[in-house]
């Protein structure tokens, strides 16, 4: 009896535990199970889950990758020759330095049937000034006062000359989105619910595990050979690596230095290795609300403190490189310089002459991320070795992010994706009313030199401007360039025509599974 | 019984109160601003302090925690996440299913293998298999939940291409995860039954039981097991809390959209209102677990139930006595 009883309950244990994820709260009946891994689906394993899908205000890194098949920009750049090329925009000119016309494509059409014209467009610009990832970068919009000519012809306004407008009009935050669609369920719905003229059209997103697509078969331009692309959340980066080994992923991106080694080496059989310098970068900031950073001499002791090709070794590894400008060289208005040459005795001998022979305290506040928790003991042990104690603190990212908004961090890292490719928002942290305290620099000759920038149309002028701002900041080491970072991917060996993109742009449509 | 039934469910309020005021208190005193994460680092300084307007963060802490109680208490409403504006309720509940089947299954699997693995350890104590079952179990309970996991992705995942990797869609998806809590729990329960066992049959009864003639499977399952197990039932009940700290490491390695995955982010985000929702709904199912387990007792133990029944019938005995002498 006491058996048959002990039985029960074990029985009645394994039944709930069954059962539990058959009737799971507010699922469907008809879950959609995970596709079999044929080769009618492509599985991509991202390294974290969005927010939302609707990118003027979505931050999160990868993202850009995760919404890029369903949506298009007016423009694309050529991420091998820089140069702006069609995509639903057609054309386009100058009417004057404030207004820009486009003619668009008379074959677009959303995912929801309905045929993109310019009232889409205009609505789009319109509400860049509501998202948070747009508002400050697309301030020089004027929607309101862009005119819609006819379906397929439109004038952007500009509230003052933009010359970076095509790059801005190429990043993601310009995502052409459907207005019917976006004013009847709201920002909200839009951004779990997204709709889109890309290749792919949304199916279904399964919070904390997967993203389904499926294949756009009325997009107007190439569509892939697979069915199903499947954006499967692992944001674990051993688990994701040791996924895409097992190959319950076929394509994985920010590899661990490990696996890139191993695969360089020819130990991870059935896996090929893809790297591209990307425009995501890390600089060594200082804030000038800490007395000593005021003063040159010290910021040139602490330059001279770093060999940044350790640091490099220590983070990135393979998939890092040294960089010596303010920004990667895959932004528009790079400018190659000379890194600054790693001396410890000259850095000390700069210390004293600063007046501090005997160095100084500072906290070094760092996000706990792996990357740049490494990067940051480098840096923490060069810098004491010539008298500066910095006491690296490690926060979540959130923290850290608030830290350094608030200038409680007099000492940080600095990371950024030049998401738009132009060198105006990877300098745009140095403006004194910059939000970042901890970033920012009261220099009016910097204030100037970025004002000049985003004005001056003339490309040839304009680069000129900024290569005086490179030269100025790297002569005054408001900044300390460290690292330029490679988007890195490891792909099973099946598949073919994969490219890496600097700006995360992947071409899922041109991706086969080898016959 | 009932009365026993209803005293605990009552006193399941003060508990979750207590719970959520801890919570929350260390959610608003905690360094971190929400807002960083939900606006990101491109924002306007309006449009930061438009969100904390929205969100209620100006507020002060009698007004934020007494809002949020009015809510849970009138609407069941666990606020909203600040990330993806959809209600904590609804995300708690899509994962919640998840962690708990995980929970249960590792206890389900751990109870089944270390009862069986104990109760022969315990009756051939001494030989080559008690040995190598100790040594099991001191190697089990030694290594952390977030190594096993590791290490059985590597060899049955990435060497062997046997069993996924990540998710849980399946039950092949479940068996690599669900062993790795198992192993923990299991080197417990398989110890724990070995000693009880040891203590039931050296007494006077099994001694009597086998002078009888009865064979020792009978002795065993019916005599010495139904003592033996009452321990072991009260570790796996306590066990059942630990694993659900586990559920969190491993639904990490294994990628499993659970409860815990989503506490990780929440707290990396300083999501404050789902990482409160999370730790209510957690507190809520181990106190509702700890329930049934002691109720449990009383339906494998007729002296247990009596005890229940004995202590409900003090309480009315109680309040009839101060009854009558208020009314003199």
């Amino acid at each position: 009896m006491f058996m048959k009883r002990v039985m029960v309950c074990l029985s009645l244990l394994l039944c709930v535990a069954i059962l539990f994820p058959v009737c799971g709260y507010g699922a469907d009946a008809k879950k959609i199970v995970l596709p079999k891994k044929d080769r009618d689906t492509l599985i991509f394993g991202a390294e974290n889950e969005p927010s939302g899908l609707d990118m003027i205000n979505q931050t999160t890194q990868g993202s850009i990758t995760i919404s890029t098949p369903l949506f298009e920009r007016l423009i694309k750049c050529n991420d091998v020759t820089g140069t702006f090329e069609p995509l639903l925009a057609t054309e386009w000119h100058w009417v004057n330095d404030t207004t820009l016309a486009l003619t668009l494509r008379d074959d677009v059409y959303f995912h929801n049937g309905e045929k993109l014209t310019a009232e889409d467009v205009k609505y789009t610009i319109e509400r860049l000034k509501d998202g948070t990832a747009t508002s400050s970068l697309y301030s020089s919009f004027d929607g309101p006062n862009s005119k819609v000519i006819d379906a397929t012809h439109i004038e952007i306004a500009f509230k003052q000359p933009c010359a970076p407008a095509l790059a801005l009009l190429s990043s993601p935050g310009s995502n052409v989105v459907c207005k019917s669609y976006v004013e009847k369920v709201g920002n909200d719905v839009f951004a779990r619910n997204p709709i889109g003229t890309g290749p792919f059209k949304f199916v279904r997103w399964d919070s904390g595990d997967s993203i389904y697509y499926e294949r756009n078969d009325k997009y107007w331009g190439k569509t892939s050979e697979y069915k199903n692309l499947t954006m499967r959340i692992i944001a674990d980066v051993g688990a994701r690596m040791i996924a895409v080994e097992a190959g319950d992923v076929d394509i994985t991106v920010t590899l661990l230095q490990s696996l890139t080694r191993r695969i360089k080496n020819g130990e991870a059989p059935g896996l090929d290795y893809y790297a591209i310098p990307s425009v995501y970068f890390f600089w060594l900031a200082m804030s000038d609300e800490f007395e000593p950073f005021r003063n040159l001499k010290v910021r040139q002791a602490i330059a001279h403190a770093i060999d940044t090709e350790q640091v490099v070794f220590a983070s990135y590894g393979p998939n890092g490189a040294r960089l010596s400008s303010i920004v990667p060289e895959a932004t528009w208005g790079y400018k190659k310089a000379e890194p600054y040459e790693y001396n410890p005795e000259l850095s000390k001998k700069l210390l004293a002459e600063a007046g501090y022979p005997n160095g100084f305290d500072v906290d070094f506040v760092t996000s706990e991320a792996t990357n740049a928790a490494d990067a940051g003991e480098a840096v923490s042990a060069m810098l004491s070795q010539v008298g500066i104690r910095a006491q690296q603190k490690k926060f979540t990212a959130s923290n850290w992010q608030t830290m350094v908004l608030n200038g409680t961090a007099p000492m940080s890292f600095g990371g950024m994706a030049v998401s738009t490719g132009d060198i105006s928002q990877g300098v745009a942290h140095l403006r004194s009313t910059a939000p970042q305290v901890t970033y920012k620099w009261h220099d009016p000759h910097v204030d100037t030199l970025l004002d000049r920038g985003i004005q001056e149309m003339n490309p040839e002028k304009r680069y000129e401007i900024y290569a005086e701002l490179q030269d100025y900041v790297l002569e005054n080491c408001l900044d300390i360039p460290l690292l330029d970072v490679y988007f890195s991917f490891a792909c099973r060996d099946y598949i073919q025509g994969f490219v890496p993109h600097s700006r995360q742009f992947l071409d899922f449509p041109s991706i086969t599974f080898a016959k | 019984m009932i009365r026993y039934i209803l005293k605990r469910i009552l006193m399941l309020i003060p508990v979750l109160f207590l719970v959520l005021f801890i919570v929350f208190t260390i959610n608003y005193f905690s360094p971190g601003d929400p807002v960083s994460s939900i606006v990101g680092a491109e924002a306007t300084m309006e449009q930061r302090a438009r969100v904390r307007e929205s969100l209620g963060l100006n507020d002060s802490f009698i007004v934020r925690f007494g809002r949020y109680v009015l809510n849970v208490a009138t609407k069941l409403d666990l606020g909203t996440d600040y990330i993806t504006k959809r209600p904590v309720r609804d995300e708690i509940f899509e994962r919640l299913p998840t962690t708990l089947s995980l929970t249960f299954l590792a206890i389900a699997l751990a109870s089944v293998v270390g009862i069986t693995l104990g109760i022969i350890s315990a009756r051939f104590q001494y030989s080559i298999f008690d040995y190598m079952s100790t040594l099991f179990s001191l190697i089990a309970s030694s290594m952390p939940a977030f190594w096993i996991g590791l290490m059985l992705l590597m060899v049955f995942a990435l060497k062997f291409r046997m069993l996924p990797s990540s998710g849980f869609n399946s039950p092949r998806h479940w068996i690599l995860p669900v062993a790795t809590i198992a192993f923990n729990v299991l080197a417990i329960v398989t110890r724990n039954t070995r000693s009880s066992m040891l203590e039931v049959i050296r007494q006077d009864y099994i001694t009597t039981a086998r002078a009888k003639g009865l064979g020792e499977v009978k002795v065993i399952a019916q005599h010495a097991l139904k003592n033996a197990l009452i321990p072991v039932f009260t570790v796996i009940g306590v066990q059942i809390g630990r694993t659900l700290g586990n559920a969190v490491v491993v639904e990490t390695v294994f990628s499993i959209p659970g409860l815990g995955s989503l506490m990780v982010t929440a707290v990396k985000m300083s999501n404050f209102e789902v990482v409160q929702g999370c730790i209510i709904i957690i507190a809520l199912s181990f106190c509702v677990i700890n329930l049934i387990v002691d109720l449990l007792y009383a339906f494998l133990d007729p002296r247990i139930k009596g005890q229940y029944m004995k202590a409900g019938k003090r309480t009315i005995a109680k309040a009839a006595k101060s009854g009558g002498s208020a009314n003199g």
